[in-house]
């Protein structure tokens, strides 16, 4: 069921129940807030991909603004990019945010690869991904769990156990940003039930992960993740 | 240019990939005439709805409407509620409305060899003009056919019959309906009926039945002609989850159907779209293990200042903050996450975030109404580990205690109160299924402001003003044999002066462990002024709580101002004592009960007892009914009093964390027997979202 006819059900149900003009309450809800969250959007039109150059120019100046570890982000479907920055570390995982906007959303990886998303909506909650991190970093084949965790609509998790076939590929060249490093495709080709999906990394002779092109959910689909610095 | 990734609303709700038609082919989401799961006409099926599926259908043909809501209870039990208007079916109402209730029950699951086979009772609670009984079995062919027979009483026995089985009394529309009918059911003479539906797609649906309903009542008196046994009629899914239908019946009428849909259980935006949390802050090595670190005197204000301000940035209230040796204790007020195991992420997060590396335990407690209701203690060394792993990992290293069994509780920060909080809007009041207009309704503004000054006492004010409606138009003449404490209600909605709805004096307390206390006095509703006092036993990790509370009232004025009137009126006095017994209890599986037993407003005595189901995001619908000393020829039409409740939190419908829900309760018929006073904040609902077993439900968003 799509949000739409849900929605417009629920307004009908909530209009004069609850709502109120304004208030100094800590939440504001009101009948302009609601209306807003509920009413259909003018659809965002085709969603335009910046193009390299022009991402290229916003890393230039990202990197010289700011030191420390820097990401790109981008979603295949959306076209949406984002340089971001590092703003926890917690043993392996790293925590980054939108650099130059404080927007309030996150990603997690771990190794190189994304583990979690916060505040895009439909988040990725948690993931399993120690067995899949192992092979790709030491460029062995091999077949292994990747596990992603989602909210369901009553705040419940559930996850998506993906088998997952490690494969070796050709060798590459990872250049983007501070990076400039031979490096190796692993690929992951993996099946939850009705979910196929092939994850990319490329792997530099240390075993890091220089970018990852991951599947983050039915929702968000594949997503790159490049290393910056 | 870069830009930034943000999700809209819009995008987010492109994917909600639609969860039909599953392994059980026998799921439907289009409803019949009488608006219940099935893709026959007037004839039922041993279909189901998706689990949790909650219905509204329009169903009308020439001088007939029934207005549907059907909830999927349980995966295999059906409820539902109508309201039905038949015109000239008797001499004295030009329409007949009715009110009736239906349950249907799937015995057996469909197997590859065999049907499902269902139970299920028609109109049993009510007049019975629409009452049947039947036993239906279904059984798909293939993904598109589906075949259906059955057997039936009451209106699906009335045609060809087959046999009788005992008498069945006659429809009497004087009769007061609202009992249970159980004297009829699967009584009297029974037939068979039988259909086939074919799905050409997913969203159409051609279908043909054999009706054995006879029409009798409506054929006698000459609103329905029955030139044939058969029914036929095609349904599409316009719109996802609305679905519009046209049909024949009985060769003799045309009619259209309508059918909303919606799920608690696929919000629009599962998980919600609010902003990202803070990261954990995880200490360097060895910066924790001072042991024998003490907070200098001065540093605490410094901590709390920055504390106050993280959890600003959160959306929660700092009330609290102490320091000794290497525990933190907060209390904290949260009136922004509707999830509470959100709530208490966000503030350990901060905690991490702020207070110093040595201190390892952290307390949260929980305030609500000023009353401590529960502490959760948690080490910063687990926050610190489990960032990253499977929430429930965090909920087995949380531990929940009273906060009265701290020896102190942080002191309130000066400047915490007093607080005033105010908001104003729009309101629309209804009175439904009054015969003569069976939709009424007031609109104006509402004023309403709040006074906290601090340790548990609140002034608390509603002022109404309306500006449209037809309630005083509301039929005036009332027959009720009892005190009449809320069948007057006509009278209240006569002014066109400013109301005050609400202003009371409240006082919250924690009077020992496990023990809340609540004390009301003032305008407590806008028919009642008064005093009221509970008490509520409520073990923090119990799913079992416990009340009591005492009421005494006196009746306002009509006007709603400040006066009061005669507690003497035509039915009785009222009398100035009432008071209930209460036990709440969750019984899991996301169902909860509460039994209320004890005096109502006319002084009757008897118990409520309530059933609801309970969706971890909030949403919540319920059936109650109340039994009291008072006979059904006391209590005049409808005979007891009983209803249905449905709440929606607003989060569900935003993505957006908020306190705030939409509900509505509805009463076939407000009369005076089993009446209960209406007090603002009474203890178990302010209390219990602080409780383990609350915020264990949702815990999987401790990390969001």
């Amino acid at each position: 069921m799509t949000v739409r006819a849900t929605a417009y059900a629920a307004a009908a149900f909530v209009l004069g129940l609850v709502l109120t003009g304004c208030s100094n309450e800590r939440s504001d809800d009101n009948v302009l807030t609601v209306a807003r969250a509920v009413l259909p959007t003018a659809p965002d039109g085709p969603a335009q991909a910046p193009t390299p150059e022009q991402v290229a120019q916003y890393v230039d100046l990202a990197l010289a603004s700011e030191s420390g570890p820097m990401a790109l982000m981008q979603f295949e479907q959306t076209g949406n990019t984002a340089v971001l920055h590092q703003i926890g570390a917690n043993r392996p995982y790293r925590t980054w945010t939108t650099w130059g906007q404080s927007e309030g959303r996150t990603v997690s990886s771990r190794g190189g690869m994304v583990t979690a998303t916060r505040g895009l909506g439909r988040d990725l909650m948690s993931s399993d991904v120690d067995a899949v991190l192992e092979l790709v970093s030491a460029r062995r084949p091999g077949r292994v769990w990747h596990q992603l965790r989602f909210l369901d609509g009553e705040n419940q998790i559930y996850a998506i156990k993906a088998d997952c076939a490690i494969a070796r590929g050709a060798a590459t060249h990872v250049q983007a940003g501070a990076i400039d490093r031979p490096a190796v495709v692993m690929t992951a080709t993996c099946a939850a039930g009705r979910h196929v999906f092939e994850n990319t990394y490329a792997v530099d002779a240390a075993g890091r992960v220089l970018r990852a092109e991951q599947w983050l959910g039915p929702h968000h689909g594949q997503a790159l993740f490049q290393q910056l610095r | 240019m870069i830009r930034k990734f943000c999700i809209t609303a819009a995008a987010a709700a492109a994917a909600i990939a639609p969860a039909r038609i599953g392994a059980d082919p026998l799921i439907t989401e289009f409803t019949n005439n009488y608006g219940t799961p099935g893709q026959l006409l007037d004839m039922p099926t041993a279909e189901m709805a998706p689990d949790g599926q909650l219905a509204t259908t329009f169903n009308y043909f020439d001088g007939f409407s029934k207005s549907t809501l059907t909830f999927q209870i349980l995966p295999r039990l059906t409820g539902s509620f109508r309201y039905s208007g038949t015109d000239n079916l008797t001499p004295a109402f030009s329409t007949f409305y009715d009110r009736s209730f239906d349950l249907r029950f799937r015995l057996l699951d469909e197997t590859a060899y065999s049907p499902a086979v269902a139970v299920g009772l028609q109109d049993f609670i009510g007049t019975g003009l629409l009452g049947a009984e039947y036993l239906v079995a279904t059984k798909s062919l293939g993904r598109r056919l589906r075949l259906t027979g059955g057997i039936g009483w009451g209106r699906l026995g009335s045609y060809n019959g087959l046999g009788s089985t005992g008498s069945r009394p006659a429809f009497n529309p004087n009769s007061l309906g609202g009992d249970f009918t159980a004297d009829m059911w699967f009584r009297g003479d029974y037939a068979l009926f039988g259909g086939a539906s074919f799905n050409v797609t997913d969203k159409l649906v051609f279908s043909a039945e054999y009706s054995s309903d006879a029409y009798d009542q409506e054929v006698s008196v000459g609103i329905f002609e029955r030139k044939s046994p058969w029914n036929f009629g095609v349904s599409y899914e316009v719109l996802d989850d609305v679905f519009l239908s046209a049909y024949s019946l009985h060769g003799s009428e045309i009619g259209a159907r309508l059918n909303l849909s919606l799920n608690p259980g696929n919000a629009p935006a599962p998980g919600g779209t609010e902003l990202a949390p803070l990261p954990v802050r995880v200490r360097p090595d060895g910066s924790a293990a001072d042991l024998g670190w003490t907070l200098e005197s001065g540093q605490e204000t410094q901590v709390a200042q920055s504390v106050a301000q993280g959890l600003d940035g959160q959306g929660i209230d700092l009330e609290g903050l102490r320091v000794v040796g290497r525990a933190a204790h907060v209390t904290i007020r949260n009136e922004t996450y509707d999830i509470g195991s959100q709530a208490l992420g966000r503030t350990l997060r901060v905690l991490s975030r702020t207070l110093p590396d040595p201190v390892e335990t952290l307390n949260v407690t929980l305030v609500r109404k000023g009353m401590p209701a529960s502490t959760l203690v948690f080490s910063r060394t687990d926050l610190e580990q489990l960032e990253h792993a499977p929430a429930q990992n965090a909920l087995a290293a949380a531990r929940f205690r009273d906060s009265l069994s701290f020896a102190a509780l942080p002191d309130r920060m000066p400047g915490t109160y007093p607080r005033f909080t105010w908001s104003a809007g729009p309101y629309v009041r209804t009175s439904l299924f009054d015969p003569a207009d069976p939709v009424r309704a007031d609109a104006g503004i509402r004023v309403s402001g709040q006074y906290d000054f601090g340790a548990g006492w609140f002034a608390n004010g509603q002022l109404a003003q309306k500006v449209t409606g037809d309630l005083s138009g509301a039929n005036k003449t009332n027959n009720s044999v009892l005190p009449r404490v809320r069948t007057d209600v006509p009278f209240y909605a006569q002014t066109d002066e400013p109301t005050l709805e609400r202003l009371t004096l409240a006082k919250y307390g924690r009077p020992g462990p496990n023990l809340y206390s609540r004390v009301t006095v003032g305008y407590l509703e806008w028919m009642y002024a008064g005093a009221s006092a509970e008490l509520l036993w409520k073990p923090v990790d119990s799913r079992l709580a416990l009340g009591v509370e005492a009421n005494y009232v006196e009746p306002r004025d009509f006007d709603q101002q400040f006066g009061l009137r005669s507690r003497a009126t035509l039915g009785g006095t009222i009398p100035r004592f009432n008071g209930h017994g209460s036990v709440y209890y969750d019984l899991g599986y996301g169902f909860h009960t509460q039994l209320d037993v004890g005096r109502y407003l006319a002084g009757d005595w008897g118990a409520t007892v309530a059933l609801d189901r309970e969706f971890a995001n909030g949403w919540e619908i319920g059936a109650f009914l109340t039994k009291t000393d008072v006979s059904a020829q006391q209590f005049g039409e409808g005979s007891f009093d009983k209803g249905i409740r449905i709440s929606m939190p607003l989060s569900w419908l935003t993505g957006k964390p908020t306190q705030k829900s939409a509900g509505t309760t509805l009463r076939p018929l407000i009369r005076d027997g089993g009446a209960r006073l209406g007090v603002e904040g009474r203890l178990y609902e302010t209390v219990r979202d602080a409780h383990r077993p609350e915020i264990a439900k949702s815990w999987d968003k401790f990390w969001r």
